[in-house]
């Protein structure tokens, strides 16, 4: 035993003492965060300064420009700083009121086409036209209102379709610029209130009553009693989503795990065999505590791995207030699956990289043991849908594909029936010493076998015959 | 007691014998050389002794018992191809292998070793950097560090320069003196001659050798001899045609006659004499090497029947 703890530690260190490796744990989680941090540094670098739009105000009379104009002023004074630290926490917008062109399509566009010259030569972020109808919306509104439970009016003539809808209001620009996209969701509110509600001058609150109103409808999971006997409503929605989260989370950290592991296991085999390395091995320790020791090695490796990341995930999970949806029983679910599945991958990798002689040969080899870890990444879809369907609980009952799948429905709290966790529990330990016990027949007579690659035939005889 | 038995073991890789029903027996204490051709089964055999492969059928017994596995740790190992970890640091590597073979907390130990083969200040480089002469160096080192009773050493001391060679020889010979049984292969007939106390010679498979150098000498009896002529006078086909010669070579200032067994040398000397003046005449008995030439070079052994003798295929 002694012995496999001197091989786990020797592998362990060449392992985890590689410059490769400190780097790939760093960079790992920090290519999965990436995207967030980046949006974090961009926000902070965002351009602040004051951004000007064009507006064309083609109602009757061009009212809404000059009440936009006030409302613009109203938010560069109060919004657009940050009250404790007084620094700008956005763009001061400056509006340039154009003129209209006449109303004939042709001098509409070309006025479009002069002003998008302007936004491409930056003089402008983009331009706001407000159609000439569009402070009719109100009795557009009343219209519609009063047209519920009526037959519908006839469909004007058809031409009709083909036109612009002359109450639309149009905002123009290049859909990258940041500054704009934050003038058109601020428009968006203050051309709606202007003429939908006739309301100009609305103070913070009253929009917020406005546009902040709840939906009349909610969705909720179930409800239940609690240990003081108060009904408790299941969060529905929100816990699924995570639950769902935290499932997949899991089951792609066994995968990375799994492949990170098994890959450099298979490659580590087949060097020191190509090397005669092995050799010198045998000298002193039996096949079996050779594969043995890799193994625990392998395990070693994928457990410091995981411990970083989950510790690092809960860290994160805890600090935003979601640490309930990672429960610890699932944690040690998660563990217990992972080192079986190392295990169990893991010596049937090695197996294959003693059997070989070449770096190119075991390609062929390790598509049936791939199969099994690719098998539950195709089929998340499916489980997802239905966590409690056929198909679901017979991959979850299937050893192979245990870890990954019970995994994930434990997680989605899917209806495991306790014959089921028995069952599947007692399938993986047998599956995983099945997995071992062939492993070592292969690594053994493979590891000082020199030549051709064998066959899945010969690889079959072996583990029969010794 | 005898630290190897081999009691009629053979070992087949597919279709080629690798090893033909050897019976093999190594005292304790002794140096046994193993010769023979590349590819004649001296490793296969030093492997089954290391229990590294099985023999087909037949007893292997290391040091008494013969059922436990490669994980012998009184046994030391120096395989053919020589390799480690080269990302490792050379101590590190030493302390790994000793402690493969049980030993705890070796470092004093594999630093004695480092010093005494002028490796020290090498202990914390990489094997990667360090010379072939000094990569085998630490391989041997990896072999003798767990003070071995029995100790295999496959080609010790091939590809080394003389300084390096002299080193690890020395290193042997000290193990030996402190009771280590070694059981070496080598090509070097000369090496064999000087440190064996035994020598051992297999041949496709076949034992064809086995005993002291002297006994081994003695079945080949004093048939060579060494002849001068003055003036290099008499060419080897004349050597040939001399009766009672079986062979003549033409080693440059001498030559060297075999003689066909019971031919009375003193015949030749007077038939030399006929062909010139002999300067100097020397009856003396086939080296080592000359033996190893005999047996394996096919060329011989189908003009001379007698050049393997009685031991194949017992």
């Amino acid at each position: 035993m002694r012995k496999i703890w001197v091989i786990a530690f020797r592998e362990f260190n060449a392992t985890v003492r590689t410059k490769a490796f400190l780097v790939g744990i760093f960079l790992m989680p920090v290519l999965m965060c990436g995207s967030v941090v980046v949006s974090i540094i961009t926000e902070k670098l965002e351009d602040r300064s004051s951004q000007k739009i064009a507006i064309v105000d083609r109602t009757p009379g061009a009212k809404i420009a000059p009440i936009l104009q006030t409302a613009v002023e109203k938010r560069n004074a109060q919004d657009t700083v940050n009250k404790k630290t007084g620094e700008r926490s956005s763009p001061e917008f400056k509006l340039e009121i154009v003129p209209p062109s006449g109303s004939d399509q042709a001098a509409v566009e070309s006025q479009r086409v002069e002003l998008s010259k302007r936004v491409k030569d930056h003089e402008i972020i983009g331009f706001l036209e407000i159609g000439p109808d569009a402070n009719n919306q109100r009795a557009t509104l009343t219209a519609i209102l009063g047209a519920i439970g009526k037959p519908k009016p006839a469909a004007p003539d058809e031409q009709a379709d083909d036109r612009e809808d002359p109450a639309l209001c149009r905002f123009q620009t290049v859909p990258t610029n940041a500054g704009a996209i934050d003038f058109y969701r601020w428009s968006l509110i203050q051309v709606t209130l202007i003429t939908r509600f006739g309301l100009t001058n609305v103070d913070e609150k009253t929009q917020k009553a406005i546009f902040d109103q709840k939906p009349p409808v909610v969705m909720l999971g179930l409800t239940t009693l609690d240990e003081k006997g108060n009904a408790i409503d299941d969060e529905g929605n929100l816990k699924t989503a995570a639950q769902l989260a935290v499932g997949l989370g899991m089951m792609m950290l066994m995968f990375m795990m799994v492949m990170v592991g098994s890959t450099p296991l298979l490659q580590s085999v087949l060097e020191e065999k190509m090397q005669k390395i092995s050799e010198v091995l045998l000298g002193s320790v039996q096949p079996f505590q050779l594969m043995m020791g890799k193994l625990m090695g392998m395990i070693g490796v994928a457990l410091l791995l995981s411990v970083v990341y989950v510790a690092g995930t809960l860290f994160a999970v805890n600090y935003y207030g979601f640490g309930e949806y990672i429960p610890l029983t699932l944690l040690l679910w998660f563990l217990f699956y992972l080192v079986l599945a190392v295990i169990m991958y893991g010596s049937l990798f090695s197996a294959i990289g003693a059997a070989c002689s070449d770096m190119k040969e075991p390609q062929a080899l390790m598509l049936p043991v791939m199969m099994p870890i690719i098998l539950p990444m195709m089929l998340v879809g499916l489980i997802i849908k239905n966590p409690d369907g056929i198909v679901a609980r017979a991959v979850s009952l299937f050893p192979p594909t245990t870890p990954m799948m019970m995994l994930l429905r434990q997680a989605m709290e899917a209806n495991v029936r306790p014959w089921e966790q028995v069952v599947s529990t007692i399938g993986i330990i047998a599956f995983t010493v099945f997995c071992v016990w062939v492993g070592g027949r292969i690594f053994r007579i493979g590891i000082l076998m020199q030549g051709k690659a064998p066959s899945f035939k010969q690889l079959v005889q072996w583990v029969v015959h010794g | 007691m005898n630290a190897v038995e081999l009691i009629e073991v053979k070992k087949a890789f597919s279709n080629v014998q690798a090893v033909k029903n050897l019976t093999l027996t190594v005292p304790e204490g002794c140096v046994y050389g193993f010769i023979g051709p590349n590819g004649s089964g001296k490793s296969t055999t030093l492997r089954m002794i290391m229990r590294i492969i099985y023999p087909d059928e037949g007893i292997v017994r290391v040091l008494g018992a013969d059922t436990f596995g490669a994980a012998n740790d009184l046994v030391g190992y120096l395989p053919e191809e020589r390799s480690t970890y080269k990302k490792m640091k050379v101590r590190e590597v030493l302390c790994f292998h000793a402690e493969l073979k049980g030993l705890r907390r070796p470092s004093a130990l594999v630093d004695e070793w480092l010093e005494r083969l002028g490796l020290i200040d090498w202990r914390e480089k990489k094997v990667e950097t360090l010379s072939k002469g000094m990569a085998q160096k630490v391989q041997f080192i990896s072999s003798v560090v767990s003070k071995p009773k029995l100790l295999l050493l496959d080609e010790p001391f091939s590809g080394l320069d003389p300084v390096n060679n002299e080193a690890i020889r020395k290193a042997v010979i000290e193990l030996h003196q402190e009771g280590t049984t070694i059981i070496f292969s080598t090509h070097d007939m000369r090496t064999a001659e000087v440190m064996c106390d035994y020598i051992f010679m297999i041949y496709r498979g076949d034992k064809v050798l086995d005993g002291t150098l002297e006994s081994i000498q003695n079945q080949y009896g004093t048939d060579m001899i060494r002849v001068r002529v003055e003036g290099n006078a008499v060419g080897v086909g004349e050597l040939q045609r001399i009766r009672g010669v079986s062979d003549a070579k033409d080693l440059g200032h001498f030559k060297e006659l075999r003689v066909a067994g019971g031919v009375d040398t003193q015949a030749i000397l007077h038939r030399l004499c006929e062909l010139g003046r002999v300067v100097h005449f020397e009856v003396s008995r086939p080296s080592l090497h000359d033996i190893f030439v005999r047996i394996a070079n096919p060329t011989a052994e189908e003009s001379d029947e007698t050049a393997v003798p009685a031991l194949q295929g017992e």
